[in-house]
C-alpha cells in the first residue's frame, strides 16, 4: 500500500476509534481519575526518518481533530505537539548501542519488545502529563495531576500494546 | 545577525514548538469563562455532529430500556403535577393558546448524541439544532434535574455547555429557606457532585435539602431541580458556606433533554440593558 494512504488510514482510523470507542469505555467508580488515549499511536507509528516540523504538524493536526470530537479547544492539540516534539529525545532515550533500523516504522515487531514498552510508556507518561496539567491548569493540585497521569497512563499502554497485535501484520 | 539566523536555525524545532503550543493556547484561552465566545472548535458542526449521530443510532439500542424507564418516571411525575392541562410536544416548541394565560416557557424535546463526564471541560452534543429554533444561551433539563446551557448550534445539531464542566454557573436557591447561592462545579466535584457557594452562614442547610434553580437570568424557570444537598463545610472565617450537592441528573446515562425557549426573554434583556 502507498505509504501516504496508510498513514490518512491511520490517522482516520486512530481517531475514530478514541471518540466511539476508547471514549466510551467506563471505569466505574475510578473512571474520574482514568480517562485513557491512544490515539498518539499515530505520531508514534511515523517512521523515524520523519523530520521535526512534519513530525509536529501531523500531531497538532490530530490533536486538533480530536479537540473538535470532544469540544476541548486547543488542548489534544497542545498535548500532541509536546509529545510531537519530545518523540526524537524519547527515542534517543531509549535507543538500543546497535541502533534502530531507520526504514523501518517503530512498531512492537520493528523493535525489542521491551525497548518498545518503554517507549510507548514514556510517550505515554509526557502526553497524559501535559494533558492533565493544562486541563487542571493550577499546580496546587499537583497529585490529581500525577494520578490522573499515572492511572490513564497504565490503562493506555495496555490499550495500545492490544491494539498493536491486533492491527500491525508480523513481518 | 548571521549569528541570530544560526541560533534560529539550530533551535528551529524548539521555536516550531512554541509556535505551535501558542496557536493552541489561543484556542484554549478563547473559549474560557463566557456563553457569548464560543471557539468554533467543538462538537456541533456537521461532520463530527453526523459521525456521533450515526454512531448513537447504533449504540442507542442497548440503552432503550433504561432510558424508556426513566421517561415513564418522569411522565408519571408530570401527569401528576398538570392534572387537566393538555401539554403537547412535538418537533416545534409547542404552546398553549389561551388569551387568559400566557406560556412563558416552550420546551423542545432532543436526543443527546454524544457526552462525556470525565474531563474537566465536559460536553454535551444533541441532535437539534438552528432548524428547530435552537438558539445560543437557552437551558437544557434532563428528566431528573437541570443538564446545562446551549453555547452554539449548527442546522442538525447543537453544543451544550454541561452543568459539569469547570465554567459553568448558575444562580440557584435552597428550597427550605429560600436564600440565593451559585452553583459551581470546582475540581474538587466529579460528575455526580457540584458545589453551592454563597450561602449566608446563619441560613440552616442540611443534607438531603433540595436545591433548585432560582429563574434569574431567564435561562431556566424557577424551581427546576438541580441536587440535594450531601455536606455542608462552615469554612472559619468566612460568612458563606460552601455546600456540596448531589447532581439530581445523572450524567453517565442521559439519553433525552428538552431545551427551553423563554418567550419573555428578549424583554427582560432589554430591560436589563436599560438599566445600565
Amino acid at each position: 500500500m502507498n505509504p501516504i494512504v496508510k498513514y490518512v488510514l491511520q490517522f482516520i482510523v486512530l481517531i475514530l476509534l478514541q471518540v466511539l470507542v476508547v471514549d466510551q469505555i467506563s471505569f466505574g467508580y475510578a473512571s474520574q481519575f482514568i480517562i485513557p488515549s491512544v490515539y498518539f499511536l499515530f505520531v508514534l507509528m511515523l517512521p523515524l526518518t520523519v523530520s521535526n516540523g512534519l513530525l509536529m504538524f501531523l500531531a497538532f493536526s490530530i490533536g486538533m481533530m480530536v479537540d473538535v470530537f470532544k469540544s476541548t479547544p486547543g488542548m489534544h492539540a497542545s498535548a500532541m505537539v509536546a509529545l510531537g516534539y519530545s518523540r526524537p529525545y524519547l527515542l534517543k532515550l531509549i535507543e538500543p548501542r546497535e541502533g534502530f533500523d531507520v526504514l523501518k516504522s517503530p512498531s512492537i515487531y520493528s523493535m525489542r519488545k521491551n525497548i518498545y514498552l518503554g517507549y510507548v510508556s514514556l510517550a505515554s507518561l509526557v502526553f497524559h502529563l501535559w494533558y492533565f496539567t493544562i486541563e487542571v491548569m493550577r499546580f496546587s493540585d499537583f497529585h490529581v495531576i500525577l494520578l490522573k497521569t499515572l492511572c490513564s497512563s497504565i490503562i493506555s499502554v495496555l490499550l495500545i500494546i492490544l491494539t498493536q497485535y491486533l492491527t500491525v501484520k508480523r513481518k | 545577525m548571521n549569528n541570530l539566523l544560526k541560533f534560529i536555525q539550530k533551535y528551529s524545532s524548539f521555536f516550531l514548538f512554541l509556535g505551535f503550543q501558542l496557536i493552541c493556547f489561543i484556542f484554549l484561552f478563547s473559549s474560557v469563562n463566557s456563553y457569548h465566545h464560543v471557539s468554533f472548535v467543538n462538537s456541533s458542526n456537521i461532520i463530527t455532529g453526523g459521525i456521533y449521530e450515526a454512531s448513537s443510532n447504533v449504540s442507542g439500542y442497548f440503552h432503550l430500556s433504561s432510558e424508556v424507564e426513566q421517561l415513564r418516571i418522569q411522565n408519571s411525575y408530570l401527569k401528576k403535577k398538570l392534572t387537566g392541562h393538555r401539554v403537547l410536544i412535538g418537533e416545534e416548541f409547542t404552546s398553549i393558546d389561551d388569551t387568559s394565560y400566557l406560556q412563558q416557557f416552550d420546551f423542545l424535546h432532543a436526543k443527546i448524541i454524544s457526552s462525556s463526564k470525565n474531563g474537566r471541560k465536559n460536553s454535551i452534543t444533541i441532535n437539534k439544532g438552528t432548524e428547530n429554533n435552537i438558539r445560543p444561551e437557552m437551558g437544557v433539563v434532563g428528566t431528573k434535574g437541570i443538564i446545562g446551557i446551549t453555547t452554539s448550534s449548527s442546522g442538525h445539531y447543537t453544543y451544550i455547555k454541561p452543568l459539569i464542566h469547570e465554567d459553568f454557573i448558575l444562580e440557584v436557591v435552597h428550597e427550605k429557606s429560600k436564600s440565593f447561592g451559585f452553583v459551581k462545579w470546582t475540581l474538587s466535584d466529579d460528575w455526580k457532585t457540584a458545589t453551592v457557594v454563597d450561602i449566608p452562614n446563619y441560613v440552616e442547610v442540611k443534607p438531603g435539602d433540595e436545591i433548585l434553580t432560582r429563574g434569574s437570568n431567564g435561562l431556566f424557570p424557577m424551581g427546576e431541580m438541580v441536587g440535594f444537598v450531601l455536606s455542608v463545610e462552615d469554612i472559619p472565617g468566612e460568612v458563606y458556606l460552601k455546600v456540596k450537592i448531589n447532581l439530581a441528573e445523572d450524567f453517565s446515562r442521559v439519553y433525552s433533554v428538552q431545551v427551553i425557549d423563554n418567550v419573555l426573554k428578549k424583554e427582560f434583556e432589554e430591560l436589563k440593558n436599560n438599566q445600565n
